[in-house]
């Protein structure tokens, strides 16, 4: 990165031998000139100068003044000035210091000064000014989203709420589904959709509006001299914005609450609250069947990525519910059943593609990672009220009856009965069918396995019924084989 | 050809700064052109009984001079602001005489 510096000099020599002695010792740096101080902060700002060399006698307005001018100014008050007088003017010096200059040097340049310390001492004040620059930019901005803090906010809020800037909007934006993302996919697919909602934000507004992060999905934007309705049509340009904007094939969405200051009289922080209570009452439209839109839309990005998990979810949901009515379940649970079987491997939907289809053996690192989607499927639909109870099912299809399964060890009849229902149905639609890792084995062969493991893996019972009343199979072992049920 | 003055000006920046000879020589003369318009000035504002505008003209002869080791002029300079200081105008009027001489003498 270019380092930029100014020399504020009356004398074209002195500024073209100084300018010489910094190109020859400094490498990246551009040296602007200007031959008094007239509009200096516009310059120094306009030219993004990281430190000042600054005589101190100059005609029209001196060294002094300028320093004076620049310590008023908060854009270019932290700029370090190394000022430069004559060598026998100590009282000069010392002015100049206690005004803030951050370092001086006397004219005539001495050898030291012109080989070493004048290129040194403006090299340390350019370190000083970037190393400021990031404090200030770290502590006034959200370090993920790269938006303003609320720290900032906060002060932009004071600042800016004067009668000037009438009428004045606030904006507050919360992010749905942040939470499910998160859950299911990881926090960095949480950070994304936050980086992409500052992006869609920051897009939508203009120049002079501030955009904060405010908390963890929640975001500000406050609109100085913006009426309600031009408030209105940013939201609107930002829900336009973000609308194209989705996770891992999920959509993701914002809510929006705005309120206006319509004249001084009315407090800033009331106008903020009126504003989060526009985006609660309208947060609450994003209500249960849109989470539950958010769950059809993971499941069928699931089964669009994965054919097979597809035809594996239908079978599972079909013979769910021809257990569940064999045993004598009521409707509303027979239709648990058939949701629960179409939905009980959503968690794949965070676990890569390759592991899902990997033809070898699976190594453990990559089996633990299959182990965790019943728990990434509790996660997902836990968000939705309605599917909470369906939830802990999906939590337990792969516990088993003699507690070793996963992921809690539950035992017996602690293991809910539609996840013991849905673990028969998941092994023998597994091992029926062909996997990328082995070829579908004989009905035959599955059954006794059933059998084999009922009491162990399986509910004895639910076993017993899927056998002999859903298959219409005779309940006994005719062989010692054993294979691996990998109802994964 | 450059006299010695010049020349060892030249060096002495040579010397210093650690710049090529090209360079202290640009620098040396683009001073030394800068300085006979100064004088020039500093002449009109002491004619002018304007010591002020004087009194700066001459602190930049002495820094811009003394940076690129015209040393004469520099020092010469120095004493005439001190004149100021003092209001000693016949000794003022000697010093611009002789810094004049010394430019003429310096190529």
């Amino acid at each position: 990165m270019t380092s930029n510096i100014m020399i504020i000099d009356d004398s074209p020599q002195d500024r073209k031998l100084i300018k010489l002695i910094l190109e020859k010792r400094l490498e990246k740096i551009c040296v602007f000139e200007t031959e008094d101080g007239l509009n200096i902060n516009e310059m120094l700002v306009s030219n993004n100068i990281h430190m000042c060399i600054l005589d101190i006698m100059m005609p029209l307005k001196d060294g002094f003044q300028v320093l004076i001018d620049m310590k008023k100014d908060r854009q270019v008050m932290d700029i370090p000035v190394i000022v430069c007088s004559g060598i026998e003017d100590k009282q000069a010096i010392e002015k100049a210091l206690t005004l803030g200059a951050f370092d001086y040097f006397s004219k005539p340049l001495s050898e030291e000064a012109m080989r070493i310390s004048l290129p040194l001492k403006v090299r340390n004040a350019i370190e000083l000014m970037k190393r400021n620059t990031e404090i200030s930019y770290l502590s006034y901005h959200d370090c993920l989203t790269e938006v303003y803090n609320r720290r900032f906010c906060e002060e932009e809020l004071k600042r800016l709420n004067t009668i000037r800037n009438l009428p004045f909007s606030i904006i507050v934006g919360d992010i749905n589904g942040l939470k499910l993302v998160n859950d299911t996919f990881g926090h960095n697919e949480g950070d994304e959709l936050l980086k992409k909602a500052a992006v869609a934000i920051q897009g939508a507004c203009r120049n002079d509006d501030i955009v904060a992060r405010w908390g963890g999905d929640e975001f500000i934007i406050l609109l100085p001299k913006t009426n309600w309705e031009e408030a209105e049509e940013i939201v609107r340009r930002i829900k336009s914005f973000y609308s194209k904007q989705h996770v891992k094939g999920i959509h993701v969405s914002i809510s929006f609450g705005w309120a206006t200051k319509q004249n001084s009289k009315e407090e800033i922080t009331k106008v903020f609250k009126y504003a989060e209570d526009d985006m609660y009452r309208n947060k609450t439209f994003e209500n249960e069947s849109v989470r539950s839109n958010r769950i059809n839309t993971i499941i069928d990005t699931l089964h669009e990525k994965n054919l097979r998990e597809e035809m594996h979810s239908k079978r599972v949901s079909e013979i769910c519910q021809r257990i569940g009515k064999e045993i004598g379940l009521s409707e509303i649970e027979v239709r648990k059943l058939k949701v629960g079987g179409l939905l009980h491997d959503i968690g794949k939907i965070a676990i890569e593609e390759g592991i899902l289809n990997k033809l070898g053996k699976l190594t453990e690192q990559e089996w633990d990672k299959i182990k965790r989607h019943p728990e990434i499927g509790y996660r997902i639909l836990s968000s939705s009220h309605e599917m909470l109870e369906l939830a802990e099912c999906i939590l337990s299809h792969h516990e088993r009856w003699d507690g070793t399964g996963y992921p809690k060890g539950l035992k017996g009849e602690a293991i809910p009965r539609i996840a013991r229902i849905i673990a028969i149905a998941d092994s023998y639609d597994a091992m029926t069918n062909e996997r990328p890792y082995r070829k579908s084995l004989d009905e035959e062969v599955v059954i006794e396995e059933i059998i084999r493991n009922a009491g162990k893996q399986f509910d004895p019972e639910i076993a017993r019924v899927f056998i002999e009343k859903v298959l219409g199979k005779p309940w006994h072992l005719t062989s010692e084989g054993l294979i691996n049920c990998g109802n994964d | 050809m450059h006299n010695d003055s010049f020349d060892k000006t030249v060096t002495l920046l040579m010397e210093a700064t650690g710049f090529d000879k090209q360079t202290c020589e640009e620098l040396v003369n683009e001073s030394w052109e800068q300085a006979a318009c100064l004088i020039t000035d500093i002449h009109k504002y002491v004619s002018e009984n304007n010591l002020k505008e004087a009194g700066r003209l001459l602190h930049r002869l002495k820094g811009s001079s003394g940076n690129v080791r015209m040393n004469e002029i520099s020092k010469l300079a120095l004493d005439a602001e001190k004149a100021i200081h003092l209001m000693d105008s016949e000794m003022l009027d000697s010093l611009l005489q002789r810094m004049e001489e010394s430019l003429k003498n310096f190529k």
